[in-house]
């Protein structure tokens, strides 16, 4: 758990790097400015900078001069950098990038083959020896959850499991004991700490990522067993702000699409996160984050975003 | 190529300082390697007690991102290349990454793994690429939450070995150069005199004593060069002198060539002078004979007869003269003819009995070989060899006797005995005046008499001992000649 200092600082940090981008767009109109919320905002500005130098230099022709980068610390922050249309592009998670939508009125644009994942999705498992067979199961347990900001180890199992009419309380240590008619959970804010637990009967359940679960499942301490696998959704997408130029939103796509099709390009992306590709979202993905929509409100994910 | 003084100096003080160089950097490399060892060790035992400390909240709530953060920062330290973190079972709870092939997994390839697990101490081991130090996460005495390995490379202690190597290699190079320039130094400096020094003494050796060595030091050498120079003088003076006596023995040489070329001209003019002069000689006698033996008064009778007995003489010296140059010549063969002892010696003095009896001197004669004893040899030169001992006995024997004792010789020699073809002893004795000490030796010479007063006083020509020495050297017989003045009787035999 990161302490309340950090949590402070970092704040602090966010607020002044957003306050710095957003007067110096609003004094150069023809600059575009992609936006993501994090927590290590020096680590990803450089790491979006190539992509905004890249994005720039396609751009030139269409009236933009610069591409900035902008890191928001939260969702909300982010937002309303959105509504005060200091940020043109926003790139995130898709949950993250919906609550965004639904928040500021952004709209998607294109998704994002992050680290060369075009979707992806959650589970919740159990150890194979337990008892717990279903969800519901989990009633009076602690699952252990990765972090509040993240898609695939809160935000997916959380949605599922609401969906499932169970209700979630957070516990804030593991020797807490939940309510007997709801699920318990914790964050444990590390996929390893997760596992751990689990391996170790601290908890009765974690969520993760498939890829994790997979990855770890090799080396368990006991064998594991899944309990529940969410729905795919797109692993990361862009958004455009409401009221960007119809021009530029159609000139971005296309560059962006096109992107990786030449090798500077393909070489820039491969640096950004080891993206590969950009291309329409897929009805199906699309559908399944419109759908989780109205659940979106009852998880507490309102503090900071992420993958 | 030659291997000399310089270069075995060069190299005994480059093989020196190089052994001194090995031996100083095994010490060194040796303490440092010891000494870095324990520094380090000392080093990673405090961190890994400031790590335990660190980390023993997280692995009690198993707060792994906590864990592996704490771990991540050590490692970025770079004193540490492996941290792992393990439960109370020993299984691998991270290692401070995010990929972790060892989680659950108990490390049992760490050397230390066994006896940290059951001991529950901190301890150390090493194996070829790490050094191993670990130790127990303890919350009480008897709760034990875990364990944290260190393992770092033994790179980074060779890294300090080789820089220790490195900083002595920085020294012994340029001091191992300077030592053997200066090996190169001395070496040329010790040399160049003895080289020097060398070139006189092979200059010296070829006979050639005008070069010296100038060498002002007080050292070994200059002792060396005055020895040289000393014995360059000398041996200057003895060459000197040899050639002083290579040119007298030269002239000797050819002096004594030159004399022997001229005696034997001489010999031979004498041998050819005889015989052209007994030819007509003989003619001489035998028609003096003849008219002796024709009808003569006496003054004629006495006339013949000294003509006889002068050309008798004259042909007795022309005989010696004869012989003697055929001896020094060479041209002497002798005979070998059996013979009687008795009688040659009965024969030879016959003569004698009867001229002592007409001038008062007495004759004896006594042999003591069997009548039978034949001997095989040159009968007529054993003759004269009597014959002129007798001779010259009774020429200067005025009164008492003249003896001849012929026996067989007594002697304890065995060569003699056992070599000797011939053992008889031949003894001539006289009563006469004998031989000067002073003239002993030249008595046998040729033309050599005494005295040149006696060839005026008996007559002779001086060569009668002479033939008798040189047929003696060609039987190898000995002769001996015994003189004593006084009333003793002369030998010779």
């Amino acid at each position: 758990m990161i302490n309340l200092w950090m949590q402070t600082y970092c704040r602090f940090t966010f607020v002044l790097l957003a306050m710095f981008f957003g007067l110096t767009h609003t004094v150069q109109s023809d600059t575009l400015t992609i936006g993501t919320i994090s927590s290590e905002p020096v680590g990803d500005i450089k790491t979006f900078a190539p992509f905004a130098n890249f994005l720039a230099e396609k751009l030139i022709d269409d009236g933009v001069d610069e591409v900035q980068v902008v890191i928001a610390p939260d969702i909300k922050q982010m937002v309303g950098m959105l509504k005060q249309q200091e940020i043109d592009l926003f790139i995130d998670s898709s949950i993250t990038a919906s609550i965004i939508n639904k928040l500021s009125g952004s709209q998607f644009m294109l998704r994002r083959w992050k680290k060369g994942r075009a979707k992806y999705r959650s589970v919740i498992f159990v150890a194979e020896s337990s008892d717990i067979q279903q969800i519901s199961d989990l009633r009076g347990k602690i699952i252990a959850f990765e972090e509040p900001f993240s898609t695939s180890g809160y935000v997916l199992p959380a949605l599922a499991i609401l969906q499932s009419q169970n209700q979630l309380h957070q516990l804030e240590r593991l020797s807490s004991f939940p309510v007997a008619e709801e699920i318990g959970f914790i964050m444990a804010y590390d996929s390893e700490t997760q596992m751990v637990w689990l391996e170790r009967d601290l908890v009765a359940a974690a969520a993760m990522s498939e890829d994790d679960y997979l990855e770890y499942v090799q080396s368990v301490l006991i064998p594991m067993r899944v309990l529940h696998t969410t729905a795919y959704v797109p692993y990361h997408v862009v958004v455009h702000r409401s009221g960007l130029e119809e021009n530029l939103i159609k000139r971005i796509r296309q560059v962006l699409k096109t992107a990786h099709e030449d090798k500077e390009g393909a070489e820039v992306l491969n640096r950004f996160e080891r993206t590969t590709k950009f291309d329409e979202i897929p009805d199906d993905l699309l559908q399944e984050i419109k759908r989780l929509e109205p659940f979106l409100g009852d998880v507490s994910i309102n503090q900071s975003a992420g993958q | 190529m030659k291997f000399g003084l310089k270069n075995k100096i060069i190299l005994f003080a480059t093989t020196l300082v190089v052994s001194i160089a090995l031996a100083l950097f095994s010490i060194t490399y040796y303490k440092v390697k010891v000494s870095s060892k324990e520094a380090s060790l000392t080093r990673l035992s405090n961190l890994l007690q400031r790590t335990i400390l660190a980390v023993e909240n997280s692995i009690y709530t198993l707060d792994i991102r906590e864990l592996r953060s704490i771990i991540s920062a050590n490692l970025q330290h770079g004193d540490v290349d492996i941290i792992l973190a393990l439960d109370k079972e020993g299984r691998v709870l991270t290692n401070g990454l995010r990929g972790n092939d060892l989680r659950n997994k108990i490390p049992e390839h760490i050397p230390l793994i066994t006896k940290l697990l059951s001991e529950k101490r901190e301890i150390s081991a090493e194996d070829d690429e790490y050094l191993w130090i670990a130790g127990p996460v303890i919350l009480t005495d008897k709760v034990n939450l875990g364990y944290v390995i260190f393992g770092v490379d033994q790179d980074k202690f060779n890294l300090s070995l080789e820089t220790s190597l490195r900083n002595q290699i920085i020294v012994l190079i340029p001091a191992l150069i300077l030592s053997v320039f200066a090996a190169f130094v001395f070496a040329s400096k010790l040399t160049r005199p003895l080289n020097e020094l060398s070139g006189v003494a092979e200059l010296i050796g070829r006979g050639d004593f005008s070069k010296r060595f100038e060498y002002e030091g007080k050292d070994e050498i200059g002792g060396l060069s005055t020895s040289i120079n000393r014995m360059a003088d000398n041996l200057s003076k003895i060459t000197v002198s040899r050639n002083e006596m290579q040119t007298l023995a030269e002239r000797e040489s050819l002096l004594k060539e030159q004399a022997e070329l001229a005696n034997k001209a001489k010999s031979n003019f004498l041998a050819t002078m005889s015989h052209e002069i007994r030819t007509p000689l003989n003619g001489v006698l035998g028609m003096a004979q003849l008219l002796k033996n024709s009808q003569l008064n006496t003054d004629q009778q006495n006339k013949i007869e000294i003509i006889l007995s002068s050309g008798q003489s004259l042909q007795e010296i022309i005989n010696n003269v004869l012989d003697m140059s055929k001896i020094e010549t060479g041209n002497l063969e002798l005979e070998a003819t059996i013979f009687n002892l008795r009688e040659l010696a009965l024969a030879v003095t016959a003569p004698f009995e009867v001229m002592g009896t007409a001038e008062a001197i007495e004759v004896i004669v006594n042999i003591n070989v069997d009548q039978s004893t034949l001997l095989k040899g040159d009968r007529t030169r054993l003759n004269q060899i009597v014959l002129n001992l007798m001779s010259n006995a009774f020429k200067f024997t005025k009164e008492g006797e003249v003896r001849l004792s012929i026996s067989q010789l007594e002697t304890d020699d065995v060569d003699v005995v056992e070599n000797a073809a011939c053992t008889v002893k031949i003894l001539v004795e006289d009563t006469g005046k004998g031989i000067a000490a002073d003239r002993v030796a030249t008595i046998f010479d040729p033309f050599t008499q005494e005295d040149t007063s006696i060839t005026r006083k008996f007559g002779g020509s001086g060569l009668g001992l002479s033939i008798v020495k040189s047929l003696l050297d060609l039987w190898a017989g000995v002769y001996l000649l015994s003189v004593r003045r006084g009333r003793e009787p002369n030998s010779n035999c």
